[in-house]
């Protein structure tokens, strides 16, 4: 905007001095043509200038007989100026014997001792002296003074003068477009030099540039590259770029990096380089070929990223997986070990159920070992009597032993993934119980699909459900509740298996209840809860990718397995 | 000793301890031997011809106790010998409140001991 008006008051500044000097020339040449025309008709004749009035010497005037004034010269602005005037005029009047000023296309007489008179112009004297024709009273001068030849110079030279003028103004249109044309471009282009010669920098200075041959010797370096390899320029220049190699990348890696660029491609990539001190770094870096005009390659030119702190953050990263991943299995082992400290935990319970799983068969036993003497002393023992009183006794043997397994089944640290039958697996817990039920006359029903199968640790499966029971048997008697019932229920819904134990126990006080799967957690006395057993089971469930959440239902508590159907395979 | 023989009843949820008991105890021919395996059928069918029961305390269709107490309940002057294991002693004792005579430890350690105890019983 600046610009425009600028451009603009020079064209009008330069129109002015065009106009004024074309005008000047042409006044000039007026003078010229008048003086040449006065002096044919009237002898010696001089134009004076303008100024002349003002400035010119006295003397000159007293050499003129007859002064013609214009009306211009005579032009009265101020009153000083009167003054100055009149003092002037009557300077000249002293010295000159006819003074006339010129008005409209007469000339007339003028001012005698101050006095105006007008006097009539007469042809026959001679003028001797005419000031500066203004432009604007040329015309009634000439008309006036000058012939009809003479008078078309004049037209002539206003002609040419205006052409003159038009000529000129175009030309300085013209200049000062091409001027603010070019002024534009170059104000364009020095702000992309600027640009480029930053971008230049800062490519110098973060950018890892290098420039090759076709052999691979570098022929250019940045400054970034070299305060990253630590060699200065003059030292890299000229020598080939394996320079900063580092030996451990395999030569399989250059060897592809060049088949790729020799056919023209462009290779990316990240390597390990060696610095001037022996230091490595990593970076990641795109070669592209370099053509000359024929499209052959001259060279190639390589920028690269110095990805050292990611490299070194990948390694970190590494590490700390690894280091999680450690921390993962030991918290693993630690929850497996915690699982066999629950299991351990119901070995007091256990071995009270083993008494009662033995008791009977010892009793009956007891009763056969009785039966010996007995049968001898009444007469009755003969050969198959006492092959049936043997059998009898293996059948009780085996009862023990089979239950003895059962029990070892179920304490052996086991981590054999398996398929298993959930009925069968809750129906081997019952058996386990069966007395210790049938003392604290704790009813249990199972219902569901006795042919869903789970994938697990088989007694680990068994462990929840003898710590279920456990918990219920010790509340039904700390509440003495009568009529103990336990439902477990099991179902498959929506590719999930669901397991509900339901027991009448009185249920957990509201404010544990979301406690209960915590570490060392227990509501039994001092002494008698573990704290393990509820975590530990949802450990075990954990483990399967299952989830078991807990309630109060109706006069007992309800704890929800959920378990997915489908392939649980454990990964590792 | 007289000749008279006596009705016992034997209430055990374990047949193969029934069967052996009952044999034992016939033996003598001093007893006629009467045996349930379910208590609630027992206590239905235990009259005052019964002399002496003997009556498991732990039975997965009702409670020893229980079934004491109702037998003791029906026939006053029932005697009953309660089978115990060691696990259960202290049972024993509630069961003298509620009515036991006697008791004898499962398992068993010889047929003179449950004899004695059975005509101890008889004789009182």
């Amino acid at each position: 905007m600046k610009k425009n008006f600028l451009t603009f008051l020079i064209f009008i500044f330069l129109e002015v001095i065009i106009y004024t000097s074309l005008i000047y020339n042409e006044n000039l040449h007026i003078n010229k043509v008048l003086e040449n025309s006065l002096h044919n008709s009237y002898g010696e004749f001089k134009v004076l200038r303008e100024y002349f009035f003002e400035e010119a010497d006295e003397k000159i005037y007293s050499k003129f007989n007859h002064i013609i004034l214009l009306k211009s010269t005579l032009d009265i602005k101020t009153y000083q100026d009167y003054e100055k005037k009149i003092e002037k005029l009557s300077k000249l009047l002293t010295n000159t014997k006819e003074l006339s000023y010129l008005k409209n296309k007469e000339v007339f007489g003028l001012i005698k001792n101050k006095e105006e008179k007008v006097l009539l112009f007469e042809k026959d004297k001679t003028i001797i002296s005419i000031s500066f024709i203004p432009y604007f009273e040329s015309k009634s001068v000439l008309n006036y003074f000058l012939r009809f030849n003479d008078q078309s110079q004049i037209y002539d030279m206003k002609f040419r003068t205006k052409i003159l003028f038009l000529v000129f103004s175009i030309l300085i249109i013209i200049l000062l477009g091409y001027t603010y044309f070019i002024y534009n471009i170059k104000t364009k282009l020095s702000i992309k030099n600027d640009e480029n010669e930053e971008l230049l920098e800062v490519i110098d200075k973060y950018i890892l540039m290098t420039e090759t041959d076709k052999e691979g010797f570098i022929t250019k370096v940045s400054t970034a590259f070299c305060e990253v390899t630590g060699f200065s320029k003059q030292e890299l220049i000229g020598r080939p770029h394996s320079i900063i190699r580092h030996p451990d990348v395999q030569r399989d890696v250059f060897k592809h990096m060049w088949h790729v660029l020799k056919s023209g491609e462009t290779w990316k990539g990240e390597i390990k380089n060696i610095d001037k001190n022996g230091n490595i770094y990593w970076v990641e870096g795109t070669i592209v070929p370099k053509y000359d005009k024929d499209k052959n390659i001259i060279g190639f030119l390589s920028l690269r990223k110095d990805i050292t702190d990611k490299k070194r953050l990948d390694e970190l990263n590494d590490k700390l997986k690894y280091q999680i991943e450690e921390k993962i299995n030991e918290m693993e082992i630690l929850d497996s070990n915690l699982i066999q400290q629950s299991k351990k935990a119901l070995v007091g319970d256990l071995v009270d159920i083993i008494a009662h799983q033995w008791k009977q068969p010892l009793s009956i036993m007891s009763l056969y070992a009785i039966d010996i003497s007995e049968s001898v002393k009444y007469g009755e023992m003969n050969q198959e009597y006492a092959n049936d009183l043997t059998e009898k006794f293996q059948r009780q043997i085996v009862h023990l032993s089979s239950t003895l397994n059962s029990f070892r089944t179920f304490f052996s640290p086991s981590d054999i993934y398996d398929k298993f039958t959930l009925y069968e697996n809750i129906e081997n817990v019952l058996l386990l119980l069966e007395d210790e039920l049938k003392i604290n006359k704790i009813d249990i029903k199972i219902q569901g699909n006795k042919d869903i199968k789970l994938f697990g640790i088989s007694n680990e499966f068994q462990h929840i459900f003898l710590n279920f029971i456990s918990n219920s048997r010790d509340a039904f008697i700390e509440k003495e509740i009568k009529n103990r019932q336990v439902t477990i229920s099991f179902f498959e819904k929506n590719e999930q298996i669901q397991i509900d134990y339901i027991d009448n126990a009185g249920g957990i006080k509201e404010n544990i209840l979301h406690k209960i799967f915590d570490l060392n957690f227990t509501t039994k006395p001092i002494g008698l809860g573990t704290g393990v057993g509820m975590y530990a089971t949802k450990l075990i469930i954990d483990k399967l990718s299952g989830k078991i959440s807990v309630n109060n239902y109706k006069d007992g508590v309800n704890f929800t397995i959920l378990l997915p159907n489908k392939d649980r395979r454990k990964k590792d | 000793m007289n000749d008279k023989i006596y009705n016992i009843a034997i209430v055990d949820d374990t047949k193969e301890i029934i069967e052996m008991l009952s044999k034992s105890l016939s033996r003598s021919n001093k007893y006629k031997i009467s045996t349930y395996s379910n208590p609630l059928t027992a206590i239905n069918n235990i009259d005052s011809k019964i002399d002496v029961v003997f009556l498991d305390i732990v039975m997965p269709q009702m409670d020893g106790l229980e079934a004491l107490e109702k037998i003791v309940e029906k026939n006053p002057d029932i005697k009953v010998i309660m089978m115990t294991a060691s696990s259960t002693l202290n049972r024993v004792l509630k069961a003298h409140k509620y009515g036991a005579t006697h008791y004898i430890m499962k398992p068993f350690d010889s047929m003179d001991n449950i004899m004695k105890k059975l005509e101890l019983v008889i004789s009182l």
